[in-house]
């Protein structure tokens, strides 16, 4: 079927004749441009420390792990406190993050450069965030060659690193940032909110960890305290 | 999937009867129900966020052919071939096609209603194309043979036993000697399994939470990650969608994720929510070649038009089947097709036409939970009380209440009804003398299945009460 024919049937179905119906027309295109705000919850309007807080007790509510430093020098003894939490101690890989590569990696924590293989258990991956989202403890992880999606699906253990001045109070401040930095009609390909490992109650009903992606999640905010 | 929507009546029998689907259905007041209350007392603002997630999808559904059409502008400037289909046939000729001409062999897919009305795997095995589901509920049910029985928790019916016992038998290729006593065992073997699976897949097909005309993207819910897995490994990604998921702009999706997760399963946000925009872009290192997104008809233009509308604001989240005393007692088999609960009574009919489905609106009883916890506020009683009545008025339906109308003449004229009453009461009496009780008696199943019924000794009540007050001595 074509988009004409269904177009046509939907707007039989209800009662429109045609696009010179300029009145529909006007709400439509208005609502692109300025889209209405709803009421927001008031914990998606926060600032300043009490923004951070938030990000922070939501992460912990979802059971992700935060390391919380003020400087991003201090990234990789912080993916290596990571790591050793976990015997075997898994393998790090990342893409070619330019801020996280230039980091002062020593020789025996260098992470491998990702290009495309399968990874799974016994596998960690790090990947830079594009924002955090406040009310809910939500990462937002933009696709690129620098950002590949699916870092954050194959691994066993997924460490995000997020800057604290990239750590927004609403989904609708996040959605704002991605389209300012983005080309008009090249949004990201992929826009991945990650809140919590991956999980599945399926089984009986209780909740169980690492269904198909990550067992576990570990953050790691740097920046200076808010 | 082929509907048995007719047999509900027997099919609520049957589930009534079960022990095991009991025992899975008593785990929702403290589960789901209890999880979503705690979600919603987290956001005293919940009201009116509901009240603004019903105006968007009003807002969207009496524009839908301008925000069809910006979809599909903004969808192909990302690189997307859209597809229409009318109907369901449309849809797997669709879907079938792609897949045949990518030579496809394999097929990984997330959980879709949509594909469940269009009964898409049964198609594409048909042709000798496979098709494994990805969501672990879903999986679950694929090697049982067996339907979704809830939107959100499909394998909500089966106990631990009965997928322990499932994988050791499916599963053969591993060590019968294993352990699988815990869900973590059970979950680490599927994830495994499947796992090899998607990497020997082909195409990936997911279906859509929504649709956003702002971006052209597809957005996808989930928890488990397994959308996300069929979107990005595979190098062809099929989104299917139907025509009512699309919403206006990023701006309206932040209200209804925020909706969304706490009435389906009482989070604030599941692990994962992602949108999707065209295939991969330069330099990617993952990501699918080609995206395809089909759009489905399946009847939504008739519901637009025809008084249903409001049914169309729905965003899946399971909540009126969680909170519905009917789903709770018999599950979402017994409704007899894919959507099953208040949602399905309104939803089905409309689908399959009332004479099929006219059972379901009628296995109500009107307490209206499901309203209360709706979270884009479907009037869901008046939409099947709607149906009660159209199918009431139909020739159907009086026929299948002439016994009523026969009762209902009498009952109109008492004296005729007390001369029928004696007779009847003189004629069960005069037959049961010998035994004083029936084993069985006809149009009176209901009752003499679990018990006899007494043989009256001869008189009516108004008779007895007669004498009575006249002073006759009471025989007894």
């Amino acid at each position: 079927m074509s988009t004409e024919r269904i177009i046509e049937r939907v707007r039989a179905a209800l009662g429109v004749s045609n696009r010179t119906d300029n009145v529909r027309q006007r709400a439509v295109a208005e609502r692109f441009s300025h889209p209405p705000s709803y009421p927001r919850p008031a914990f998606a309007r926060l600032d300043g420390n009490a923004r951070n807080t938030r990000m922070i007790s939501c992460l912990e509510a979802h059971g992700t792990q935060v390391i919380d430093i003020d400087n991003v020098g201090a990234v990789p003894q912080s993916v290596e406190a990571c790591l050793r939490q976990y015997t075997p101690r898994p393998h790090l890989t990342m893409a070619d993050d330019p801020q996280l590569s230039s980091l002062a990696w020593p020789v025996s924590l260098k992470p491998e450069l990702w290009h495309g293989e399968p990874l799974g258990d016994g596998h960690a991956a790090l990947t830079h965030a594009y924002a955090g989202v406040a009310e809910t403890g939500t990462l937002v992880l933009s696709s690129g060659p620098e950002s590949p999606p699916l870092l954050a699906f194959l691994p066993e253990l997924h460490i995000v690193a997020l800057s604290r001045d990239t750590i927004v109070s609403s989904f609708e401040d996040a959605f704002t940032l991605l389209s300012a930095h983005t080309a008009p009609g090249r949004f990201p390909r992929a826009i991945n909110l990650v809140s919590g490992a991956s999980r599945t109650g399926d089984i009986g009903g209780r909740i169980v960890k690492g269904a198909h992606g990550p067992r576990r999640l570990a953050v790691i905010i740097y920046g200076p305290p808010t | 999937m082929t509907p048995h929507t007719r047999a509900f009546k027997s099919n609520a029998r049957t589930a009534l009867a079960d022990p095991q689907l009991a025992k899975a259905l008593a785990g929702l007041p403290g589960g789901l129900v209890a999880q979503r209350a705690a979600a919603k007392a987290r956001v005293p603002e919940f009201e009116q966020l509901r009240d603004a997630a019903r105006e968007i999808r009003d807002h969207t559904l009496a524009h839908l052919d301008l925000y069809l059409e910006g979809f599909v502008a903004k969808a192909e400037t990302a690189g997307s071939r859209v597809h229409w289909a009318a109907d369901a046939a449309e849809a797997r000729a669709i879907i079938a096609r792609l897949a045949q001409e990518r030579g496809a062999r394999l097929i990984a897919k997330g959980k879709s209603m949509v594909s469940e009305e269009i009964a898409l795997n049964q198609h594409l095995e048909s042709l000798g194309i496979g098709v494994f589901e990805s969501d672990l509920g879903e999986y679950l049910l694929q090697l049982r043979g067996e339907t979704p029985s809830h939107i959100i928790a499909p394998a909500i019916h089966l106990s631990q036993d009965q997928v322990e016992a499932d994988f050791r038998h499916h599963h053969a290729h591993l060590d019968p000697k294993r352990n699988l006593e815990t869900p973590e065992a059970l979950v680490a073997e599927a994830r495994a399994v499947l796992r090899e699976r998607f990497l020997a897949a082909d195409i990936g097909i997911t279906g859509a939470n929504f649709l956003v005309a702002e971006t052209g993207s597809a957005v996808i819910v989930t928890n488990e990650g397994n959308g996300d897995l069929s979107a990005q490994l595979p190098k062809t990604h099929i989104v299917l969608a139907a025509i009512d998921k699309v919403v206006p702009t990023l701006s309206d999706l932040a209200t209804l994720l925020r909706v969304l997760a706490r009435s389906a399963t009482g989070q604030d946000m599941t692990a994962y929510t992602s949108l999707l925009t065209g295939p991969k872009a330069p330099g990617d290192r993952d990501g699918p070649e080609e995206c395809h997104i089909v759009i489905v008809d399946n009847g939504r233009t008739e519901m637009l038009k025809s008084g249903l509308r409001e049914a169309l604001r729905c965003i899946r989240c399971g909540a009126c089947l969680n909170h519905c005393p009917i789903y709770n007692a018999i599950g979402g088999h017994a409704y007899g097709w894919v959507y099953s609960g208040p949602i399905g009574a309104v939803l089905t009919p409309a689908f399959l036409g009332t004479e099929e489905a006219h059972d379901l609106p009628s296995a109500s009883t009107f307490c209206g939970k499901c309203e209360e916890v709706c979270p884009v506020k479907i009037p869901l009683t008046r939409l099947m009380r709607g149906w009660r009545e159209k199918w009431l008025a139909s020739p159907a339906a009086r026929r299948e209440r002439s016994l009523v109308a026969i009762w209902a003449f009498f009952a109109k004229r008492p004296r005729l009804y007390h001369i029928a009453a004696r007779l009847g009461v003189a004629a069960l009496g005069a037959l049961g003398r010998t035994r004083g009780a029936f084993h069985w008696l006809p149009f009176a199943g209901g009752w003499t299945s679990r018990r006899d019924f007494p043989a009256p000794q001869g008189r009516t009540f108004q008779q007895l009460w007669t004498e009575h007050q006249r002073g006759v001595p009471d025989e007894h």
